[in-house]
């Protein structure tokens, strides 16, 4: 009884797609004579001269699916093996459950949509680090550090080769939506911090200075791990000016 | 004579502008061994189909001239072949799948111990067969030439519709469908304005918007639809069976020179099947796959003792492999010269063809009209149409060469390749497909396209709808299109019918259509027929205390 239903249903969703065609022609013949094809017939007449067959065969192709029996192998595939002359089998061909099957590529669909919104969303740069990122550490269970040397061949290959070598305009024009607004925001309130930022730096310069010393030496005596070892390395390199002195 | 001092010029010319003896050479040898790397990684990996690299480097050829882009273009799909043999024979799995009949008797080979002399074999006898398919291009060249500035208008609409007719019926699979299929390639590519009163075809303004459909009205992105319908559902189906094919290492290759001997030494069946695997070629629609069967059944039939075949012959490994590489110069004569793909490579390579402005053709066999008339007046290189077709003669011998080569010296490394597990591939492609999709037009909507496509082609391959004809039909509507306009103004809306070429070309695409017909109605009458004689041949079994088997009789 399952199987009968799982039959059904294939045979189904088959003649849906079937009529996909059908209607997509029809459509299409129906705009080449009463759409843009009445006021224009010189436009049409390629249009008029493929959709007329193009519909005969959508309706052959929908009445096959109707009518035909369900094969257990695609038909090129059969048709492929039955001209090999030999009968043999691929020796690593894996057996995979259908369960298995259908989980996978569910998983992997919404991965490679994923990617789109990715890229849509938070644009190329971002979605090609973190991308590469997810999919090897989640989806493909490897560890942090391989993930990492592949993003790095990655980022090498699109942002260095392509984009740096061969001017393919990846960043500018793949900014993403989400990055653009981040990126006004950012924007109208970095501006004037910027500029003061800016100022602080051309004025008072020597200050910064003396303040990075001050934190430094804050820094070493108040943190214990710190102290220790800038202590035994700044050790080992005066007693080998001294040994060698 | 001064065809012949033409036809040598353009040959010898062709070949400086693949080496590095030039600038523009230099720039295109330099194409070239990117494209032999790229061909390399991509036929050792099963799961990456040639015709798919080819369609992500498609975008990269943008800002390249026609001989460098060609260069790296027919680099990758020279070498796929070839190294798509390497797995075949090591882990008995195809890297191609025109290497699937080298597992035959190469992987046997492998298995006792002679994995170098399968190698040596098939690296040797796919160099020569390739040699053999570029001298059947060259040397076909001054026969089609007549051919093709005898046909007109008429007659090149009607190859258009052959060529997408061929691939339907001959390709295998459900022959309506692939036509449906070719006739919705065709219709896809009706979506832009119209050409000459420039009407908006198709362009959904009234769904989208016109701010929104305007990125119609230059047409369907050819590459981004290309990549999305062949390449989405490989890294689906990559996904899904998981990968790391070399489940133990290769072991120890050596007796690589034997290998080499062999195929000198069978150089007879390596010359028949190069010649059967560059015929094969020419039919457009037949492709890599009846070429590597016919070619190994022709091996087996051909031999004097058939006994190991199938265990391991080497002579089982040599005619594939010659054929396989053959094909692709016998491909390229009616792609060039007719503007008919013999396969879904060549279809993506038309794709290149109109991405550089060449139309095939006439221009194409042209030894004296440079291929961009305007370079002189810049002070630009351009070769003429012969020299460019020459150039890929060229590049699919020079190519090979250096292939078997580096083949010889690294192919312990090389099949390391194998090694690098799926989950690192599939995010790297992923994001090659959709910049292959964007930099075409650098216009967001056509990741969308390579979305819709893609789910599409994955719908498709699980229905059991052939998706090669589709892609032939998106190349060649545009020169269909101009065709039957040209056609319809000079012979009138009907009169163009009755000229000759296209009564020849429309009886053989009857014939196409038929002959798969009759061939399906033979078979089913020859196994009604069987099984009518199965029937009447059952003798009654007699049984214990009646004559029939019966209740026991009377």
């Amino acid at each position: 009884m399952e199987v009968m239903v799982a039959i059904s249903r294939g045979r189904l969703l088959r003649v849906i797609f079937s009529l996909f065609f059908l209607g997509l022609f029809a459509w299409m013949t129906w705009e080449a004579f009463f759409g843009y094809g009445e006021t224009n017939p010189s436009a049409a007449s390629f249009p008029k001269a493929i959709l007329v067959p193009a519909l005969i065969l959508g309706t052959i192709a929908v009445f096959r699916e109707l009518t035909r029996k369900l094969e257990t192998r695609s038909s090129s595939e059969a048709a492929e093996l039955a001209a090999a002359p030999v009968e043999f089998e691929f020796e690593a061909e894996p057996e995979i459950e259908p369960e298995v099957e259908r989980r996978r590529t569910l998983v992997i669909v919404t991965w490679i949509v994923g990617f789109f919104i990715g890229i849509w969303l938070i644009g190329w740069m971002v979605t090609m680090v973190l991308g590469p990122l997810l999919y090897i550490t989640r989806a493909g269970r490897m560890r942090l550090d391989i993930a990492i040397a592949c993003v790095i061949v990655t980022w090498l290959l699109f942002a260095g080769f392509l984009d740096g070598f061969w001017n393919i305009p990846l960043s500018e024009r793949l900014d993403g939506i989400l990055m653009k607004r981040f990126e006004s925001v950012a924007f109208s309130i970095g501006e004037p911090v910027a500029d003061a930022g800016a100022v602080v730096v051309e004025k008072l310069w020597p200050l910064g200075i003396i303040g990075a010393g001050f934190i430094m030496y804050l820094a070493y005596n108040l943190n214990g791990p710190v102290k220790q070892t800038v202590d035994r390395n700044v050790g080992q390199v005066l007693g080998k000016f001294r040994k060698n002195g | 004579m001064e065809a012949v001092s033409d036809y040598f010029g353009a040959l010898l010319a062709g070949l400086t502008d693949v080496l590095p003896l030039s600038s523009h050479g230099s720039d295109a040898f330099a194409a070239m061994l990117l494209g032999i790397v790229i061909g390399f990684v991509v036929g050792i990996l099963p799961g990456l189909g040639g015709a798919v690299t080819l369609a992500l480097m498609l975008p990269f050829t943008f800002d390249m001239d026609a001989t460098q882009a060609f260069a790296f273009l027919l680099g990758a799909n020279a070498v796929v072949a070839t190294t798509g043999d390497i797995t075949s024979v090591l882990f008995g799995v195809p890297g191609e799948g025109i290497s699937a009949a080298v597992i035959v008797d190469g992987h046997p080979m492998a298995k006792r111990g002679e994995a170098g002399r399968a190698l040596g074999a098939a690296l040797m006898s796919s160099l020569i067969g390739a040699v053999f398919g570029a001298v059947v291009l060259a040397a076909a060249i001054p026969v089609v030439r007549p051919i093709v500035l005898a046909i007109g208008s008429p007659e090149f609409f009607m190859l258009a519709l052959l060529g997408i007719t061929f691939v339907a019926t001959l390709s295998g699979g459900n022959m309506i469908k692939g036509l449906t299929v070719g006739a919705f390639g065709l219709a896809l590519a009706m979506i832009r304005l119209e050409p000459v009163t420039s009407i908006p075809r198709y362009t959904l303004e009234g769904v989208l918007g016109r701010s929104e459909s305007l990125f119609l009205w230059d047409g369907v992105n050819f590459v981004a639809i290309t990549v999305g319908l062949f390449a989405i559902p490989e890294i689906i189906d990559l996904a899904v069976k998981g990968t790391g094919i070399a489940e133990r290492a290769a072991g120890r290759i050596g007796g690589v020179g034997q290998g080499i001997r062999d195929t000198f030494r069978h150089w007879f069946l390596v010359f028949r099947c190069s010649a059967l695997g560059a015929y094969i070629g020419i039919v457009p629609g037949l492709g890599g796959g009846p070429a590597q069967w016919m070619s190994y059944a022709h091996a087996v039939q051909s031999a004097d003792n058939k006994e190991g075949f199938g265990q391991g012959r080497v002579e089982g490994v040599l005619g594939p492999g010659a054929a396989n590489n053959s094909k692709e110069g016998g491909s390229l004569i009616p792609t060039i010269a007719f503007g008919i793909p013999g396969s879904l490579s060549m279809a993506i390579l038309l794709g290149a063809f109109i991405i550089q402005g060449l139309v095939p053709g006439p221009n194409l066999l042209d030894p004296s009209m440079p291929i961009r008339p305007d370079a002189a007046a810049l002070g630009e290189w351009s070769p003429s149409g012969l020299e460019l077709t020459f150039s890929f003669v060229w590049v699919l011998i020079v190519s090979n060469i250096i292939t078997v080569a580096a083949c010889f010296l690294v192919l312990r490394w090389l099949a390391r390749i194998t090694e690098i597990p799926g989950s690192i591939i599939i995010p790297i492609i992923l994001l090659l497909v959709y910049l292959g999709g964007f930099t075409v037009a650098n216009r967001s909507q056509d990741l969308m396209l390579v979305i819709i496509f893609g789910l599409l082609g994955w719908v498709m391959v699980k229905f059991d709808w052939p998706r090669p004809p589709m892609l032939l039909g998106l190349v060649l509507a545009p020169i269909a299109e101009s065709n039957l306009r040209v056609s319809t103004q000079v012979y009138g809306t009907y009169g163009w019918l009755q000229q000759p070429g296209v009564i020849v070309i429309f009886i053989l695409m009857v014939a196409s259509v038929a002959y798969p017909m009759w061939q399906d109605y033979r078979q089913q009458r020859n196994s009604r027929q069987q099984a009518r004689m199965a029937g009447a041949s059952r003798v009654p079994v007699p049984q214990p205390g009646g004559a029939d088997g019966g209740d026991g009789g009377n």
